[in-house]
């Protein structure tokens, strides 16, 4: 079942486009990725599903109530957490978690069974009498999670959750999302890390306002450009007349440490190894979805 | 439809937030009792020790008589060191060391002996015209009351029976505030301008912190609507702002003496009223400004100087220009004040002889609370 459903959404702030033409469904249960540079119209794009802002056009669904006519119900339904960790700083951990309990109308016996839970879940039941100031990043982050958790929402909507998060919170938040994602919570979660995105079942990737690919991350990774990896040999340096003779074989080129990250242009593989063999170790690499992305902003 | 659970809930994290936040402590707090113990003592329209200059050039008894007299009432302070050297007075004056000199002419003796008109010069320094007003209304009464004294002399000397002497004098009677003390005109002014400022400040603070915290954003997402935001929200602070007026008040009788003649449930019914507009007029600043210091700034310009500048506070209301006069029928301290002094000042004051000060101000906080749920549902990031 579609648990959200966007057609043709766009956005336009005064004369400015934001979202051009957005379309895509999301199933129960799924985690659906919106990946995409700064700038490129995530934090809109989850703005206007939670009801925040307002689209210039388009069609919203959300758990089958049309985001025009039901969107004060809506609201019951969707947990949103912003990029900017939502708490209130000398609020207790349990305070803040009653307090968004409150707000939606969770009742004491629903409070104490999922409210446990969750700070079990999370492993900040040691800290429910800790003001949120006092926690760190990480403990703040999960503390926002609990907090738009708590009313069991169908949809949750999260704008960049990880930012500024140690890799070992990370991957802790990344486990209890995929544990609510087996319980049939559909996850929006946008991201700017590109390993996040092949966490997810399905993903989008955002490039000024524009879906530039759709789909689920195996599939998007199937290119037909080759990426390699290169190693200067002994006694080689590199400078920028070299850089200069690489820039017309290739649609991107990055630098890692000692080696050099080089996406081909289609069929160029041959012709890239021939002229280049005398100056790099050359090893084909499988594509990730940064190269992907790469690849299209290219274009 | 109103969800109380929902109030509810906005309503205890508000209260939490606000106790466990140190600023807002000191807001509620200490600045009332800072403020009008500061503002008590020193916004004073009584002036006293006004230092005068005095050149005697008769010197006589009578004039030292007349001198005597000046020097007694308290208001005066003699500069001695220029006693009688015109230009070290002027030079005093210069330099505000003093704010009157007065001449007494050679023929004083001489000229009131005979029966004629005397007259004594008397040079102001008007620069702050408020102490030479009152000064000079003080040597005006000083001066008349010494002449007067001199003609029934006189008469008594003739042999005239004073009594039948057609001598009229104006009686005057002071109702409400007998002393004509100050502090009893101004500590109530002081308790308007107090709640205006803890009651805005804090209340400008609220949604602008939200959106700094950046739980603006969620609270947005969430199903409270403006209506259970601004109660849930504003309740905490009426609460506060009530248990302000009381702690002032109270400061007021029992540190300033001033009278409290009103009774309580009147000054809470009002006060309830007052704080509300306040209330509506942070909150309007609060969703209009995008930080702290700009909520604060606002609410200093648009909600406290009117309050004190154009409540009749500090200027009568009736002497403002006519378009001044009509801006401030939008500050609600202009009808608290008047509601204040009252309650404070005359007996058996019932909030229905009060009732056109409640019209308007709950007018004015409904115009305010209104424009302010507007804001907030129009602007909502």
């Amino acid at each position: 079942m579609n648990t959200v459903s966007v057609k043709n959404l766009t956005k336009f702030y005064n004369k400015q486009k934001a979202l051009d033409d957005i379309s895509f469904d999301i199933n129960t249960g799924e985690i659906f990725g919106i990946v995409g540079p700064d700038g490129s119209g995530k934090t809109t794009l989850l703005r206007i599903l939670t009801g925040i802002l307002e689209k210039t056009s388009g069609k919203i669904s959300i758990m089958g109530l049309d985001i025009d006519k039901d969107y004060e119900k809506i609201k019951y339904h969707t947990g949103y957490m912003s990029q900017k960790f939502n708490l209130y700083p000398t609020l207790t951990v349990e305070e803040n978690i009653k307090f968004f309990a409150g707000i939606f109308g969770v009742s004491q016996q629903e409070y104490n069974d999922r409210g446990e839970y969750l700070l079990n879940l999370t492993g900040l039941a040691n800290f429910k009498t800790r003001q949120a100031k006092n926690l760190s990043g990480g403990m703040k982050q999960k503390l926002a999670l609990i907090s738009t958790l708590i009313h069991k929402p169908d949809v949750l909507i999260l704008d960049e959750p990880t930012l500024g998060v140690d890799p070992v919170s990370r991957r802790d938040f990344w486990q209890i999302l995929q544990e609510f994602s087996q319980k049939g919570t559909s996850i929006i979660v946008s991201t700017s890390y590109m390993d996040e995105a092949e966490l997810c079942n399905k993903i989008i990737l955002l490039f000024e306002g524009r879906i530039i690919i759709k789909g689920n991350p195996i599939e998007v990774k199937k290119i037909d450009n080759t990426v390699m990896e290169l190693v200067l040999l002994e006694g080689k340096n590199i400078d920028d007349n070299i850089i200069q003779k690489i820039t017309p074989f290739v649609v991107d080129i990055s630098f890692k440490g000692e080696k050099i990250r080089v996406i081909l242009k289609k069929d160029g593989k041959e012709s890239f190894t021939k002229e280049f063999n005398k100056l790099f170790h050359i090893n084909e690499i499988s594509p990730s979805i940064e190269d992907v992305f790469m690849r299209e902003m290219g274009k | 439809m109103l969800n109380f659970q929902r109030i509810y809930a906005l309503f205890k994290k508000e209260f939490v937030e606000i106790v466990r936040d140190k600023r807002s402590l000191v807001i509620v707090f200490i600045m009332p009792i800072v403020m009008i113990l500061i503002y008590g003592y020193a916004v004073t329209f009584d002036i006293k020790n006004i230092d005068i200059g005095i050149i005697d050039r008769d010197n006589s008894s009578l004039s030292r008589g007349y001198i005597n007299k000046i020097v007694s009432s308290g208001y005066f302070i003699p500069y001695k060191d220029a006693y009688n050297n015109m230009d070290e007075n002027i030079k005093a004056l210069r330099r505000e060391r003093i704010k009157v000199i007065i001449v007494i002419p050679y023929d004083f003796t001489a000229n009131l002996k005979k029966g004629k008109d005397v007259q004594i010069q008397c040079i102001v320094d008007g620069s702050i015209a408020n102490t030479a007003i009152i000064g000079v209304g003080y040597l005006q009464v000083l001066t008349s009351n010494f002449a007067n004294n001199i003609k029934m002399d006189f008469v008594k000397s003739k042999g005239i029976n004073s009594k039948k002497f057609p001598y009229i004098s104006p009686e005057i009677r002071v109702w409400y505030n007998q002393e004509l003390r100050s502090t009893n005109f101004i500590v109530p002014g002081l308790i308007s301008t107090i709640m205006m400022l803890v009651a805005a400040l804090l209340t400008s603070l609220t949604i602008v912190r939200e959106r700094e915290n950046g739980t603006y954003e969620e609270i947005m997402s969430t199903p409270v609507t403006s209506a259970e935001l601004i109660i849930g929200k504003l309740t905490p602070y009426i609460i506060i702002g009530l248990i302000d007026v009381l702690l002032v008040t109270l400061f007021g009788v029992l540190w300033f003496h001033v009278p409290f003649r009103g009774n309580i449930i009147t000054l809470l019914f009002f006060s309830f009223l007052f704080i509300l507009c306040a209330l509506g007029m942070g909150m309007l600043m609060s969703s209009i400004a995008k930080k702290q210091e700009e909520a604060i700034m606002m609410t200093f310009f648009s909600a406290l100087l009117p309050s004190i500048l154009l409540s009749g506070f500090v200027f009568p209301v009736e002497s403002m220009p006519k378009a001044i006069q009509v801006f401030s029928y939008f500050v609600p301290a202009r009808y608290f004040l008047n509601v204040l002094r009252a309650i404070f000042l005359k007996q058996d004051v019932t909030i229905l002889m009060l009732y056109k000060e409640a019209l308007f101000l709950i007018a004015v906080s409904i115009f305010f609370l209104v424009v302010a749920s507007k804001v907030i549902k129009k602007r909502k990031l």
